[in-house]
């Protein structure tokens, strides 16, 4: 048996928006695999196609081609729902309802016994900080609280995966820091957590793997610190150095810039760093730390597309 | 079958919440309330003393009228109250079911849930014919309780007449599904649901119009359309009879009308499950 959660295959779906319109490909070609356990972050621009990919997942949005597989199952399947949970962006719960009764009416949509939604509403209610808010109306609630309240539905029933699209989106940073403790925990349970998500430091903080699509495509899909690593680029304070020892760096490395103490350098190869360590040290120099100099995420993810956008 | 309960009962509090089930179960309430205080009916010999309203003694002239004849006459009164008015604000308090549930942000919650597309869309049905029939029955069981316990008169007219207008309403719900499914607009729903009765009531009467027509197309198309579309105008007559406790004829308005609903429905379910949300 495959130890993939999701398993998705060449997918394309195409959406046909009215009779005189073209046709618009929001997924084209689509390959990934999640794993079991796993927190995958799924980055993109607005239409990128992230959201219609969730809802294929789900079986919300019908595929054209390809396939999808969603714990074993082909994507959609009624009974697997039961083991997944699902924040959809811009969600809406019935505002007649309380914190409460919105919790007890999705476990029991969810197929969640009677007795296990009376000990793990208010379990929940807690972990998402809610508690006192129980009992009221959702139309008294803040955007961040229904966030939070959102975030408790989908896991009323304890799902074995998680589609999260922008978890925190209202949120303020403390609300966001209370839902990353809680995703991590959900993490630690063993749950395999997949997020669309624009806050790329929350990505960074929260996911092991991401992938960044555009134009419906994966541009880039690999670890954070794949897609973060700027090559053989290396920082390394050393303190001011004369010219002549940064002449003879420059000899080996193919960039050299120095500020404010330290050096930024780009070099061909590994036996390239150290013969711009040997001259350092020659020259008397005593280093200090060298490290590997990596971008964020969100660079990374800017230089990405900006690379897809000038392709011809 | 949970789920399905869970969707009905969803269906039933959303409506409840509304504003205009609560004003159709005061006024209820109002109308039950004077019947059982306000109205004072002497009874001597199977027929009506004297009647007094309010306290205020209503002036019978010197006739005699048979108590039974009384007690069908309010209930008939009231079923014919209920077909018109009822129905009326039946279709504009759940016109707006299907609109909302098919919001962006909801209708991706409830597909979400593992329960069938099929089996979320009857439940909605369900829920919505059972809020009206929970108002039906508060006051026409009411009404038919009140009035039996003060004149010894039971007549089951009215019960049946209620069960007529549920029918009907079930009828117009199924037309209501199918169009909110499509255009996902409350006000595109109650316009169309509204505009079923007068050309309904048009039709009925087709015989009138199609002796002036020489057009054989036109002449087939309203006999077309007339056994297409609910026969709102028999069925009302029907529940009048039934209300008056009189033989009500042939039913096959009803069960035509009942086909047209079932046939809404179960297009509107066609639709709502092929369709990408």
């Amino acid at each position: 048996m495959s130890d993939a959660t999701i398993q998705v295959q060449d997918l394309q779906k195409t959406f046909k928006t009215g009779w005189n319109r073209e046709p618009v490909r929001a997924l084209d070609g689509i390959t990934l695999t999640v794993g079991r356990g796993e927190v995958f972050g799924l980055l993109g621009p607005n239409g990128a196609g992230k959201t219609t990919l969730v809802k294929v997942l789900l079986g919300i949005t019908r595929l054209d081609t390809g396939t999808a597989e969603v714990l074993g199952r082909p994507a959609g399947d009624v009974e697997t729902r039961t083991r997944v949970g699902y924040l959809p962006e811009g969600h809406r719960y019935p505002l007649h309802l309380t914190g409460e009764g919105v919790l007890h009416w999705f476990a029991r949509l969810s197929g969640v016994p009677r007795a296990e939604i009376l000990t793990r509403a208010p379990r929940l209610l807690d972990r998402v900080g809610l508690s006192r808010w129980a009992g009221v109306r959702l139309r008294k609630y803040s955007k961040g609280m229904v966030q939070r309240l959102g975030l408790a539905v989908s896991l009323i029933h304890e799902p074995e995966l998680l589609f999260l699209d922008e978890p925190t989106d209202g949120v303020d940073p403390l609300g966001r820091a209370e839902i990353r403790r809680i995703l991590l925990e959900e993490r630690e349970r063993g749950t395999t957590i997949f997020i669309n998500s624009h806050l790329l430091s929350e990505i960074e903080r929260i996911c092991g793997r991401v992938a960044i699509l555009s134009h419906g495509k994966i541009l880039r899909a690999g670890t954070v610190g794949d897609l973060t690593a700027q090559g053989l680029s290396y920082r390394l304070d050393a303190g001011p150095v004369p010219p002549e020892v940064l002449e003879s760096i420059r000899k080996v490395a193919t960039s050299v810039t120095a500020s404010n103490g330290s050096l930024h350098l780009r070099v061909p190869s590994l036996e390239g760093l150290n013969a711009c360590l040997d001259a350092l040290r020659g020259s008397g120099h005593l280093i200090r730390h060298v490290s590997e100099e990596k971008s964020t995420l969100e660079e990374s993810f800017i230089k990405i597309l900006e690379g897809e956008e000038t392709r011809p | 079958m949970t789920k399905l309960l869970a969707v009905v009962d969803g269906t039933i509090r959303e409506s409840m919440a509304k504003y205009t089930f609560l004003a159709f179960m005061l006024m209820s309430t109002l109308i039950l309330l004077i019947i059982i205080f306000a109205v004072n009916l002497d009874v001597v010999d199977g027929a009506l003393a004297t009647a007094r309203l309010f306290g205020q003694d209503i002036h019978l002239a010197g006739q005699t009228i048979a108590i039974d004849q009384l007690v069908t006459g309010i209930q008939a009164t009231l079923a014919g109250l209920l077909f018109g008015v009822g129905l009326f604000l039946s279709i504009f308090a759940t016109a707006n079911l299907v609109p909302v549930m098919l919001e962006k942000g909801y209708v991706d919650l409830l597909l979400s849930k593992p329960l069938s597309r099929p089996a979320l869309f009857l439940g909605r049905y369900l829920g919505a014919l059972s809020v009206v029939g929970i108002n039906l029955l508060y006051l026409v069981v009411g009404v038919w309780l009140v009035l039996g316990l003060k004149t010894g008169i039971w007549k089951s007219g009215v019960l049946t007449a209620g069960l007529i207008i549920l029918l009907t309403y079930g009828v117009l719900l199924g037309f209501m599904m199918m169009v909110g499914v499509v255009t996902r607009s409350s006000s595109i729903t109650i316009m169309l649901s509204y505009f079923l009765f007068p050309v309904t009531f048009l039709l009925a009467f087709r015989s009138n119009l199609t002796v002036m027509l020489t057009n054989r197309a036109l002449i087939y198309t309203l006999d077309g359309l007339y056994w297409m579309l609910p026969k709102i105008s028999e069925v009302a007559t029907i529940m009048g009879l039934v209300a008056a406790g009189k033989p009500a004829g042939s039913l096959a308005p009803l069960l035509t009308s009942a086909l047209f609903g079932a046939g809404c429905l179960a297009l509107g379910t066609l639709y709502f499950t092929r369709k990408d949300y």
